[in-house]
């Protein structure tokens, strides 16, 4: 042993001694103790990770790759009362673009794949002439507007033909997060039948889910729209978008990293929305749509080019049920499933080349009713005995009063002079005169109740109809005619003297003495006096319900403004004995499967008008002499029916002057038009507005004579 | 070659520990590595096998000579060094923004970067043997911090700051070891440390006094998202879908692992590929996610007899030389393990520093074998047998 030692000493090898040894030793332990801090501190750190907080990172995986995808239950069908389907679901195919898959695709590298995408979609893209970094641009910008809900992927582009298909199957490789799949989309295979009022899908905007979140029925099932959902714009789609949409299953997805589907298991099922079955008879709608198609091309080619639009309401008397209701120009709701191009939005929301056609002009358009306000006049002035039906009233201008009187009102129309004239003729005829004479009774008596009686008809209330945006529209009265127009005068009075006050304030204070202290509260309460007279003239002038107001209300002119709806819910209230029904266009809804009624919708009576039978009577007869008749004694709307032999009922004609007198307005005016029929226990009430149609009973009632021969099988002897 | 004296020297603890934690390397690339690659399952456990086998051939040749015999030649060995990584930029290949490896043969490249951590160690130790005792001033610390800085630089230069941090790792360790004076060495470490500090600071300030102006944005040799990457572990969710995106990922494995861990192949957030480089940088998450704290406890544990025993090695070295060889070994390992370990449990930042035997990598691999063949061969030749 010593040898070896002497060896290694031999050959220059260094060896410590046991004090040198023993300070590495030393140095060596403190080694160790790093060692060991380093084990426990990352021991501890695991402890908590795994055991303190692991409930909480098993969560955070779990999240990871267990993704609860909501799975769109198919939308239901919304059907005539027939069982004819005016709306369904049809699967299409759609691109989509899953932001998730994309991102992941390769670092950095998902800008191509978009901008490659691009490249094969632009052939298909809505807009033609876009170039492909714009078309980039407009996708990045439409997923990035998604970002919300990483696994839901974002529709780039619908209707993909089969070319495409073939296209992105052969390209899949290179476009990661790109699939085309198919999806259910709404389809409206009658167009643009009752396009308006079946209404039409989108995505829900930011601002709608608030008003969405709403609806009772939503509230009452604890369901709460959220982004992305597809919801009903307008129509029916809008108003019974909670029962057609369905409920939406659940599906729980395995995904990797790359956000591909590892495993799919439905949790939930969804389940389809319910089938709605509309008052509306698609055929009766058909007929009516047409015809109001022809009576605005007659009108737009013989009279007024501007002449585009109208509105048509046909309702059953004694329920409320609308069997039709059309608006022109027409909407087709397909055209606004999808992507909307320039064209179809200028179409349909604004009044560039035509009026808006997405506007329903039954339900939210307001027009001067014209002389088929007359019935509300003849009401309220027999209900307060200020005339009776067989008073007989000069239609003379004298009869107005004197001439200071003359010059407020109006004229009969076209020059007449339809001699004496009691009620029933008044109606017949249309007498300005008369009405005018028994309207101002009306008013002096009590300058509330036309608008009460209107109020009962439902004119310038609303209806509660079962859809969105109905116009309330305005029955005048002296106290409206104030609470409008008076609020201004009188706040610029206040503005004015509030002026003087803190004028005359600082020149008081300033004053030197007294005396012309005195001088100027004078100066001041004269200036104020002048105020108040410049304001009682303004409001005599602008607010005072005056004589011509009086004249010009009794004939639907002035401030009346409703909507065809409100004018055929008026004169059904008038014909049914005097009840007023809300009206409504969805029947019933229907399980989509089995086929049974889940729920009913019954008529509902909103009140009772407070005028007499015998009154009630008496104005319907006025207004079967509207349609007989002949020679001195025809009606104004004698000739639409004559070659009707089956035809019993009764109308009232209107030519509602635009604007006044003075302006351009003033010499165009829109055709109104009333009706039911038959006349002994009335079934049917039509309204009608043909925009410068000039006069109702040449253009409107053409279209209620087509929607009564269409309801009650009548024929022409005429053959037409 | 051994002779039996020195066979009889052999420490079993050390030798054990090692079977072991490179028994569970493949055990665990198994699962980490079995859908990387489509229809061969065990591709990557392959490769580790064939890197581990012939490892055991390296551990046996460095076994062959007396450590001792290598001392001579340290300055060759230090010039060799420098030559292997200057050539890394002549012949480099790049990969993933950074030149670290040498094509030796079709399809095979090294990583020279791995192999200088052990030349360093070894002409180190012999600098630091020549000086011992004369490490007491702050002048003496000059000449060894140049005699690291000019490899190290060069690695930073690839760039791969994870494994120039070894080498500052590795300096302090046997610098410690070899007898610096603490009070001054420490102290320097400090103001070191105090010193990059001011300078991120100066760097990523923009609102400062007039008077410190000149020093805003001080410019520093890294750009600002590699230095973003280093610091985002402090808060990962403040980029969840960038930088912080992988660390997240790592501590959700890890935590949802728990107690009893997922079970072999069962992990989700490695299974279905959330882990990045989840057979490399990764891959104590996903042993961990599988195998929770108890599969974790065992990994550590091995690591644990594997330290202590070197350091039990270095202790009984024959000589010097031996013992700084030795706890430079140890200190860069223990590196490996606390950088590569905090980063997947989120209290260190994302170097690519691989863990030791686990991780795959045949470069890593070899260099690890090496570094168990120069224990064993410290091992082997220790003071003991002078005695017996």
């Amino acid at each position: 042993m010593i040898d070896r030692v002497r060896t290694f000493q031999r050959k220059g090898l260094i060896e410590m001694n046991k004090r040198e040894r023993q300070f590495y030793v030393n140095r060596l332990w403190g080694l160790t103790f790093v060692v060991v801090l380093i084990f426990t501190v990352l021991g501890v750190n695991i402890w908590g990770l795994q055991i303190s907080e692991g409930a909480y990172y098993t969560a955070m995986a779990e999240g990871n790759y267990m993704k609860l995808v909501k799975v769109p239950p198919t939308r239901g069908d919304i059907v005539d009362k027939n069982g004819k389907v005016l709306v369904t679901s049809v699967p299409e195919f759609v691109l989509n673009l899953d932001l998730m898959g994309l991102q992941q695709s390769e670092p950095n590298d998902w800008k191509d794949v978009v901008k490659r995408l691009a490249g094969y979609i632009k052939p298909y893209w809505t807009y033609p002439n876009q170039s492909i970094e714009s078309i980039t641009e407009d996708i990045l910008v439409n997923t990035q507007n998604h970002q919300w809900e990483r696994y839901r992927p974002v529709m780039i582009l619908d209707k993909v033909p089969q070319e495409l298909q073939a296209i992105i199957a052969e390209h899949q490789n290179e476009l990661p997060g790109v699939s085309v799949d198919a999806v259910p989309l709404r389809f409206y295979p009658q167009k643009t039948l009752a396009g308006q009022l079946l209404g039409y899908v989108r995505e829900i905007g930011d601002k709608e889910i608030e008003q969405f979140n709403q609806n009772s029925d939503a509230q009452k099932a604890g369901f709460e729209y959220a982004q992305g959902d597809m919801i009903g714009k307008s129509g029916v789609e809008k108003s019974y978008d909670f029962w057609l949409r369905g409920k939406e299953g659940i599906q729980q997805v395995e995904v990797d990293n790359r956000a591909r589907p590892v495993s799919k298991q439905l949790i939930q099922p969804p389940e389809p929305g319910m089938t709605v079955q509309l008052t509306i008879d698609a055929d009766l709608q058909k007929v009516v749509e047409e015809s109001l198609d022809q009576v605005i091309a007659n009108v737009q080619n013989n009279t007024n080019p501007n002449a585009k639009a109208g509105a048509a309401v046909v309702m059953d008397v004694n329920t409320g049920k609308i069997l039709a209701m059309a608006s022109r120009p027409g909407m087709d709701p397909n055209d606004l499933t999808g992507i909307i191009s320039n064209e179809m939005f200028d179409k349909y929301y604004t009044n560039k080349i035509a009026p808006a056609a997405s506007l329903d002009r039954a339900l939210s358009g307001l027009y001067a009713p014209g002389s088929t306000f007359k019935m509300v006049t003849a009401m309220a002035a027999l209900q307060l005995n200020l005339t009776t039906p067989d008073e007989q009233i000069e239609g003379k201008k004298t009869s107005l009063g004197n001439l200071a009187i003359q010059q407020q009102g109006t004229s009969e129309w076209g020059g007449n002079n339809f001699g004496l004239v009691n009620l029933s003729r008044a109606l017949a005829k249309s007498s300005n005169i008369y009405f005018q004479v028994i309207g101002r009774r009306v008013f002096e008596s009590n300058p509330e109740f036309v608008r009460q009686i209107a109020h009962e008809f439902g004119l310038g209330v609303e209806s509660g109809v079962d859809l969105p945006g109905e116009a309330k529209g305005i029955a005048p009265s002296a106290k409206w005619k104030e609470a409008y127009f008076g609020p201004a005068f009188l706040k610029a009075r206040d503005k004015k003297l509030a002026a003087i006050e803190a004028d005359y304030a600082t020149k008081l204070e300033q004053a030197p003495d007294a005396k012309s202290r005195q001088k100027l509260r004078m100066k001041k309460d004269s200036e104020k006096n002048a105020v108040d007279v410049e304001y009682k003239q303004k409001v005599y002038e602008n607010v005072d319900w005056k004589v011509y107001d009086s004249f010009n209300n009794s004939i639907g002119q002035g401030y009346n403004s409703y909507s065809p709806l409100q004018l055929a819910n008026y004169t059904a209230t008038l014909v049914n004995g005097g009840k007023r029904y809300s009206p409504y266009v969805v029947e019933k809804l229907l399980n989509p499967i089995t086929g049974e009624i889940a729920r009913q919708y019954d008529p509902k009576v909103i009140n009772t008008v407070s005028i007499s039978p015998a009154n009630l009577d008496a104005v319907k007869q006025g207004m079967r002499a509207v349609v007989t008749g002949a020679g001195d004694d025809a009606g104004t709307a004698s000739g639409v029916f004559a070659d009707l032999p089956e035809f019993s009922g009764g109308a009232k004609t209107g030519t509602a002057q635009l604007g006044n007198v003075n302006t351009a307005l003033g010499k165009t005016y829109n055709g109104v038009f009333v009706a039911f029929a038959p006349y002994d226990n009335p079934q049917i009430a039509f309204a009608g507005v043909v925009e410068y149609g000039e006069s109702g009973g040449s253009t409107a009632a053409y279209v209620a004579k087509a929607a009564f021969m269409k309801y009650f099988g009548w024929k022409s002897t005429n053959g037409n | 070659m051994f002779d039996k004296q020195n066979i009889r020297n052999i420490d079993l603890p050390f030798v054990v520990a090692v079977l072991l934690l490179l028994v569970t390397s493949l055990f665990v690339l198994s699962t980490a590595s079995y859908n990387l690659v489509k229809g061969q399952q065990y591709y990557y456990v392959e490769l580790q096998s064939i890197w581990i086998i012939s490892g055991v051939f390296l551990v046996i040749m460095v076994n062959r000579i007396d450590y001792q015999k290598l001392q001579k030649f340290s300055w060759y060995i230090y010039g060799f060094n420098i030559l292997l990584l200057s050539a890394v930029f002549i012949f480099g290949s790049e990969a993933k923004g950074a030149t670290r490896w040498i094509p030796i043969a079709p399809g095979i490249a090294i990583q020279p970067s791995e192999f200088a951590k052990i030349f360093i160690i070894l002409s180190f130790a012999d600098f630091l043997t020549k000086r011992q005792g004369k490490l007491n001033r702050f002048r003496d610390f000059i000449v060894p911090f140049l005699y690291v800085l000019l490899p190290m630089l060069l690695i930073f230069k690839q760039p791969d700051l994870g494994t120039s941090l070894v080498f500052v790792a590795i300096f302090i360790g046997m610098m410690f070891i070899a007898g610096a004076n603490i009070r001054k060495f420490c102290g320097l470490l400090l103001s070191g440390v105090t010193a990059v500090g001011i300078a991120l600071w100066l760097h990523f300030s923009t609102n400062l006094p007039s008077w410190l102006k000149f020093a805003e944005g001080l410019p520093l040799p890294m750009k600002d998202y590699q230095l973003k990457r280093l610091t985002v572990f402090m808060n990962p969710a403040s980029d969840s879908a960038g930088d912080g995106y992988n660390i997240l990922q790592s501590m959700w494995a890890l935590g949802s692992g728990g107690f009893w861990g997922k079970g072999y192949r069962q992990g989700t957030q490695g299974q279905l590929s959330f882990l990045p480089e989840h057979h490399t940088d990764f891959i104590f998450a996903v042993f961990s996610e599988e195998f929770g704290f108890i599969g974790v406890s065992i990994l550590l544990f091995f690591f644990v007899i594997f330290l202590l025993r070197g350091i039990y090695i270095a202790m009984h070295a024959r000589d010097l030389y031996g013992v700084l060889i030795a706890s430079g070994i140890i200190t860069m390992i223990s590196f490996h393990i606390l950088v590569n370990v905090g980063m997947n449990s989120g209290i260190m930042p994302v170097t690519g520093i691989p863990l030791p035997f686990i991780s795959y990598g045949g470069s890593a691999m070899w260099a690890n074998m090496i570094s168990i063949g120069l224990l064993l061969n410290i091992n082997l030749r220790s003071r003991r047998l002078i005695f017996k």
